[in-house]
């Protein structure tokens, strides 16, 4: 090891030992309080209720009270059976579509095409321009805009996003729409990395550039992919997919995701404290369930690692 | 590799690449189709937009960005908080928010990547397993320690908030680190330099690149962001929470597309110019190390 | 780079230096002979306050001044909670307030004696309590006093376009089996039944409302537009067919948990126990059924009516334009002020357009609830008001309180409850007549409604005036609790959703979801 290599003077060792200590003080103590602490403090909200101005423990016959509405909830009524629906159907496009098109556009701009300096502009307006902005002028643009334009055809269009038919394709649509920005950077960041010397062996074999890009590029940056895949299974539990931009907390049942109901049981207007347990326990639920999911596709991701025989 | 003179690729000889042009092409046009158009229409005025919701407008309003800008405001305690206030708090918020969560991974990622104690492993364990362990519907949790620590609606307590190392800041970070090599510190190290200072004068400065990378991106979310004002920060409104709200706002003077639209563009002008001036920084100065570390 | 980053820096300082200094004392001066008058400044604007202000300050020979504070978002009955000690407002006119609660913080000022005296000093022989609607008497005595006064009174109803209706003849002849086909045949007698009234030639069944609504189709108009952003305004309206089939007692019993009511098979005694039996009125399953006719044809509606971008002002813009645009609309569903609220687009249509497009020159009226075809439910009209907690109130720590009462007398007095009326077209609950010059200055639709609210003596029942306490502490649960149904196991709290979302979605199926409650009442209330 590199530090053993400098060896010498045993102060000089404990001088060193001393400053990693100092540094990593800080990032260990919030992460004690923000993380470890905030978490634990979950799993004792969920078995608590809000009585009285303050938070207790529930009684020990009614202690999964919590659990029991929020499955009660989930079997009652289809609200939740729709918000599942709609997050799978979410992840599944964000891994089946917004993926690829990552990956391919940031494959494009690491190709140098012909206005790449526009498109990447372009690519990572998304990010630039706030998600609340971005929501507002799609959502005027999709129920003013576009039904102005197509009205001087005598075309009537269906209220995209409120029409039951086609509310959530259009969230969809918005969120491929917006989806990209950051990992763009990352992926042809990392793209850039890549050895000229393979890329050219590459050519010498007669490749073209899409069999470049299947057998070279997307092997040789699968580390950085696997990593957003695995993290993004939590998505389907998370996120709200910018139904709160669009709709406050008055979305309807048919495009609700798990992520947005849990966020508008905390944050919602008619929300109080007494919703605190209840989204608790739901998130505790949650957890449970994605945990094997999120493991199960680590161990995909490691099998199917391209390189893993390489190295 | 055959290069046009301007740098591109002469993408002719290769489908993959043709298609990707016309790929790119029209997700440009549907992007900015939307933005264009509500760029037009932030200038029309009431009656104009009805009659004509798709299409230059008869006479340019320039004022309707004044009226989104007298009009944008969130009441705090009784109080309306109008846009300089809100901007400066925008300031603050994104600011502060930025250099802790650049500077903590700046130096949890030094750590851990250039001191190899076995606890360095552990901590980017931690990241990784932060980043891929899904914990859901933490909210309410995280809202009452936020109220126990006294950090609820002070900023200070935000930026402590959004101090953490967690995340992929730390993950740009480390692998930056890991391109630089330590030889560098032992020419130092045997000029009795101390610890402190290889870190910030020798070895932060090697990766300021990723650095001014990551706090850029750092700031647009930052900036951007309205949900963490809107239930932290009670008292010190931004920006991003006053436009949300705006789109709600009912009063006939402001409730009607031009103007709301007018509010978006308000918003972004200045991130726009801001990333114009330094979208070259962000391409190829990040890249991100996988889950084995 | 360094050199840009450091400017950026720079700038970004001094930006924030500069903002944060001027945002220095923001602290306002408090004169002791100015009172400090809170507006809800909403669609009834501050028009007419100005003017019955500076008749105050006549009256006193300016020796006071009034200062009117417009707000909108700040005077939301949470913030208020909070705000109101540490606000300069010495009084305030409120659209909405949770009465009780301000009166148990001590914040609302005792005003029964103003209230009880004569107002004699303005001519008068009767005193403010004695004005008051009878109907919201009780609601604002509280043990025999007063912490405040109602305020506004105002109705969601189907609002039609006269001109329109007019062009069109969309009015059933005499017989009520047809059209007439010229403006100079006889109209049939409307929903009141007596020829020569406002409402001559409307629909009077719901099989009458259908035939009109497939007639406007039919002659390319749109029947409908609402606004998309605020489903309350369909609601509204629904809860007041519901008030208009059950009456004033069958509905008020859900204010007041507490009455006999015959649900067909015998009479039941309501209480806390069994209130929960009230989701399931007949009237709910009347509103049910008109809810469905408008929703039994998309062209029967504006598509923009279930957008969340068309805020009531937008939907009021776009029936307010739809003539002018050859695309016309017919009804619109709004609250009694939405004319005064839509005053800047009438005035942008004349400069742009003309004046006939003014709001002096176009003539709107109430198209009242249709009763059933099979004659069943109240056969009288009941109006519903939804603005049923507004208050005038004065602020308990308020050094002027005197001052306080003195002007609210003033606003009391006929001559201002007139004012009032005169300029906004909102009635106020207090027993006064508009003169012939009154009712010249105002507007067509405006004189209509007066006519309906204050002069057919109909009975009123008030939204939002929760008599049961029940009712009053559990606010949240009761908020959506009219028509939250579920259906084939989805949920539903929007009727006018339910039908557009479910094809096979009927009234009696949203009805008999109606009683999901049941189960867990015991559980949450007992």
């Amino acid at each position: 090891m590199r530090a053993r290599k400098l060896g010498g003077l045993k102060s000089s060792k404990r001088k060193r030992l001393i400053f990693y200590i100092c540094l990593l003080a800080y990032p260990l103590a919030h992460y004690a309080v923000f993380y470890i602490g905030v978490n634990i403090n979950s799993v004792l909200l969920a078995f608590k209720k809000f009585d009285g101005g303050e938070f207790s423990f529930l009684e020990a016959s009614n202690f999964f009270a919590n659990f029991s509405n929020f499955s009660g909830d989930l079997f009652k009524t289809s609200l939740l059976k729709y918000a599942a629906k709609n997050s799978l159907l979410m992840y599944g496009v964000s891994l089946l579509i917004v993926l690829p098109l990552n990956l391919m556009f940031s494959f494009f701009l690491y190709k140098k095409i012909p206005l790449k300096g526009f498109y990447r502009i372009v690519l990572f307006l998304p990010q630039i321009v706030s998600s609340i902005v971005m929501a507002m002028m799609f959502k005027y643009f999709v129920e003013r805009g576009l039904p102005g334009l197509f009205s001087k055809f005598n075309i009537e269009l269906p209220t995209l996003l409120t029409d039951v038919k086609t509310a959530f394709s259009t969230i969809i649509a918005y969120n491929i729409w917006a989806g990209f920005g950051t990992q763009i950077i990352i992926y042809s960041g990392a793209m850039s990395r890549i050895s000229e010397e393979l890329v050219e062996s590459g050519k010498l074999d007669g490749m073209n550039m899409f069999q470049e890009f299947i057998r070279i590029t997307l092997p040789l940056i699968y580390p950085t992919v696997s990593l957003f895949l695995v993290a993004g299974v939590a998505g389907i539990f998370t996120s709200q997919a910018a139904l709160y931009n669009f709709f406050g907390d008055e979305a309807q049942a048919n495009v609700s995701t798990l992520g947005y109901f849990l966020f508008v049981r905390v944050i919602g207007k008619s929300s109080t404290f007494n919703d605190y347990p209840y989204a608790a326990a739901a998130g505790l639920l949650f957890t449970a369930a994605a945990l094997p999911i999120t493991l199960g596709a680590k161990y995909l991701l490691d099998r199917f690692d391209p390189m893993r025989d390489a190295i | 590799m055959k290069r046009k003179k301007n740098g591109s690729v002469n993408i002719y000889k290769s489908p993959f690449l043709i298609t990707g042009f016309w790929l790119l092409a029209l997700y440009a046009l549907i992007l900015l189709a939307p933005m264009l158009w509500a760029f037009i229409t932030s200038f029309k005025d009431r009656l104009d937009f009805l009659d004509n919701p798709f299409g230059f407008p008869d006479k340019w309003h320039f004022s309707n960005y004044a009226t989104a800008f007298r009009n944008i405001y969130v009441p705090v305690s009784g109080q309306p908080v109008h846009m300089p206030i809100l901007l400066l708090n925008s300031i603050l918020y994104a600011v502060g928010c930025t250099l802790m969560h650049t500077l903590v991974p700046l130096v949890t990622a030094y750590a851990a990547e250039k001191y190899r104690y076995r606890f360095s492993n552990f901590v980017y364990a931690l990241v990784i397993v932060a980043l891929i362990i899904p914990i859901v519907g933490s909210l309410p949790s995280e809202i009452q320690i936020m109220r126990a620590l006294g950090f609820y609606d002070n900023i200070i307590g935000i930026w402590i908030l959004k101090g953490t190392f967690l995340g992929t800041n730390f993950l740009i970070l480390y692998a930056a680190f890991r391109s630089v090599p330590w030889e560098f510190a032992e020419a130092a190290q045997v000029d009795r330099a101390s610890q402190f200072r290889i870190m910030t004068q020798i070895m932060f400065p090697m990766v300021s690149k990723a650095v001014f990378a990551v706090a850029l991106l750092s700031f647009i979310a930052y900036w951007n962001e309205y949900t963490t004002a809107m239930i932290y920060l009670p008292s010190m409104p931004t920006v991003s929470y006053g436009l949300y709200r705006f789109q709600f706002a009912n009063t006939q003077e402001i409730n009607y597309v031009p103007i709301q639209v007018a509010g978006c563009m308000l918003m972004t002008i200045p991130l726009f110019v801001l990333f114009m001036a330094f979208h070259n920084r962000l391409m190829g100065n990040i890249a991100i190390g996988g889950l084995k570390g | 780079m360094r050199k840009k980053v450091n400017l950026i820096l720079t700038a970004v300082l001094l930006v924030t230096f500069i903002l944060s200094s001027c945002n220095g004392s923001s602290s306002k001066k408090n004169d002791p002979n100015t009172l400090y008058v809170g507006n809800y400044f909403g669609a009834l604007g501050d028009g007419w306050l100005k003017e019955a202000a500076k008749g105050w300050e006549a009256l006193h020979d300016n020796e006071y001044k009034i200062e009117i504070i417009n707000e909108k978002d700040l005077y939301s009955s949470s913030t208020l909670a909070t705000t109101m000690p540490t606000n300069r407002e010495d009084m305030y006119l409120l659209t909405g307030l949770t009465y009780e609660t301000f009166i148990d913080k001590g914040y609302l000022h005792d005003i029964t004696d103003i209230v009880t005296t004569e107002l004699s000093e303005y001519g008068e022989t009767r005193t403010i309590e004695e004005k008051i609607f009878p109907q919201v008497r009780d609601y604002y005595n509280q043990e025999d006093k007063y912490y405040a006064l109602p305020f506004h009174m105002a109705f969601t109803t189907i609002v039609y376009d006269i001109d329109l209706f007019d062009e069109y003849n969309f009015y059933f002849n005499y017989s009520g089996a047809g059209f007439i086909t010229q403006a100079s045949q006889k109209k049939s007698v409307g929903p009141d039944g007596v020829e020569g009234t406002d409402d001559d030639g409307l629909p009077a069944t719901l099989s009458q409302f259908k035939q009109l609504l497939a007639e406007m189709r039919k002659k390319g108009v749109k029947p409908f537009t609402w606004t998309g952003q605020y489903p309350h305004y369909r609601k509204r309206w629904l809860a007041s067919a519901w008030v208009d089939y059950e009456g004033a007692y069958g509905y008020n019993l859900n204010n007041n948990f507490s009455g006999a009511y015959n649900f067909g098979d015998g009479s039941v005694t309501i209480n806390n126990s069994n209130a929960y039996l009230l989701q399931k009125q007949p009237g709910k399953l009347y509103a049910l059924e008109l809810a469905a006719s408008i929703m039994d044809d998309p062209d029967y509606y504006s598509s923009f009516g279930f957008t969340t971008s068309q805020s009531h002002l937008s939907a009021q813009d776009e029936f307010l334009m739809s003539r002018q645009r050859n695309q016309p609309i017919g009804m619109i569903i709004e609250n009694t002020w939405w004319e005064s609220e839509a005053t800047g687009t009438f005035n942008d249509m004349s400069v742009k357009y003309g004046d006939k497009w003014s709001k002096a020159n176009r003539r709107f009226g109430m198209l009242p609830i249709p009763k059933p075809d099979d004659g069943s439910g109240a056969e009288e009209m009941t109006l519903m008001c939804t603005g049923g907690d507004s208050v005038v109130c004065i602020y308990s720590g308020s050094p002027k309180t005197a001052l306080a009462e003195d002007f609210v007398r003033y606003l009391h007095s006929d001559e201002i409850l007139r004012l009032f009326h005169r300029y906004t077209g909102v009635a106020r609950a207090f027993d006064y007549d508009l003169t012939a010059s009154d009712l010249a200055q105002m507007t067509e639709y405006t004189k209509i409604m007066y006519n309906y609210t204050n002069n057919l003596n109909l009975p009123i029942v008030f939204y939002n005036m929760f008599e049961s306490e029940l009712r009053r502490n559990n606010y949240s649960y009761f908020l959506e609790w009219s028509w939250n149904t579920t259906v084939n196991s989805v949920p539903y709290d929007d009727p006018f959703i339910a039908f557009r979302n479910m094809a096979s979605m009927t009234p009696q199926k949203y009805f008999d979801g109606l009683s999901a409650p049941y189960s867990d009442w015991g559980n949450r209330f007992l």
